[in-house]
């Protein structure tokens, strides 16, 4: 079994590793105040949750080839972290 | 999932076992649920929340969240490979699923010293609201991932192609839930 570059499950694993390292960076390093600091953290952070899940959707799973599904799992997810993120600004009061 | 294989199917057919898709869209709305619920709480007492979760340890859960979705790799590869059905591809496919459940182990042996750390330092199911949820959710999930485990391992036998894509989309979901309840309990 040959691993390269152009395979997509490679790409997609790379790009799991990398969200999930920078996501948790910005968690470690982010600001305490002012609290529209701590909003764009979260905003990161869900927007590459989002990512790290469509990814794993459409290459782990295969959504990549149903176009239907695909879109219906990220308005989906999308909605999910929208939420979260109106929910987590709100705690911060910004 | 290869292109190959997928243009094998009818176009627009979903990939795997139906099955599976129901209990990934189950998993997904019993976990995205309790999660808004706990951000929900968490709105009238922040500070707490904020003070709990730094009792966490992000960096340990960080590096599962990197072990986690490297075993999903494993089990995606392990998936392409039993498609392929030549006469080596069986032993790659056991390699490749024994990769994925070592890695689940990794995973549940981080998670072991967390929850020993958090115990040690009595931060138990009634601490504070924070950590009745954090608990339940990430309890719930190492049970899954202990499923996924057991499910591989069996199915690691065999190694029969459509077997192997079933518990691979176990495994993927278990991968998916832990990316969406990672930074909501751990990172936010």
């Amino acid at each position: 079994m040959k691993l390269s570059w152009s395979d997509p499950l490679v790409r997609a694993w790379v790009a799991l590793m990398a969200l999930s390292l920078v996501a948790t960076a910005v968690a470690i390093l982010r600001p305490q105040s002012p609290a529209w600091a701590g909003t764009a953290a979260g905003a990161v952070i869900l927007g590459f949750a989002w990512l790290k899940a469509r990814i794993i959707l459409n290459r782990y799973l295969g959504l990549a080839f149903v176009s239907a599904a695909r879109r219906a799992f990220g308005a989906g997810l999308g909605a999910f972290a929208l939420a979260a993120l109106v929910l987590y600004a709100l705690g911060q009061g910004g | 999932m290869t292109e190959a294989a997928q243009t094998r199917r009818n176009p627009g057919d979903l990939p795997g076992e139906l099955i599976m898709w129901v209990l990934i869209v189950s998993e997904l709305a019993v976990f995205g649920a309790a999660l808004l619920i706990f951000l929900v709480l968490r709105l009238a007492d922040p500070q707490g929340f904020a003070e709990s979760q730094s009792q966490l340890h992000r960096l340990s859960a960080g590096i599962n969240t990197m072990v986690l979705v490297s075993s999903g790799f494993a089990a995606a590869l392990a998936a392409r490979a039993a498609e392929t059905g030549t006469a080596g591809a069986r032993r790659v496919v056991r390699r490749l699923l024994a990769v994925a459940i070592l890695l689940g182990g990794v995973f549940l042996l981080l998670k072991g010293i967390e929850y020993a750390d958090a115990a040690r330092r009595g931060l138990g199911l009634e601490a504070h609201v924070f950590f009745t949820f954090y608990w339940l959710l990430t309890l719930f999930h190492a049970a899954h991932v202990v499923a996924g485990m057991v499910i591989l391992a069996i199915v690691s036998i065999r190694a029969n192609a459509d077997a192997v894509e079933a518990s691979a989309q176990f495994w993927h979901m278990v991968d998916l839930v832990w990316v969406i309840l990672f930074p909501v309990i751990y990172l936010l």
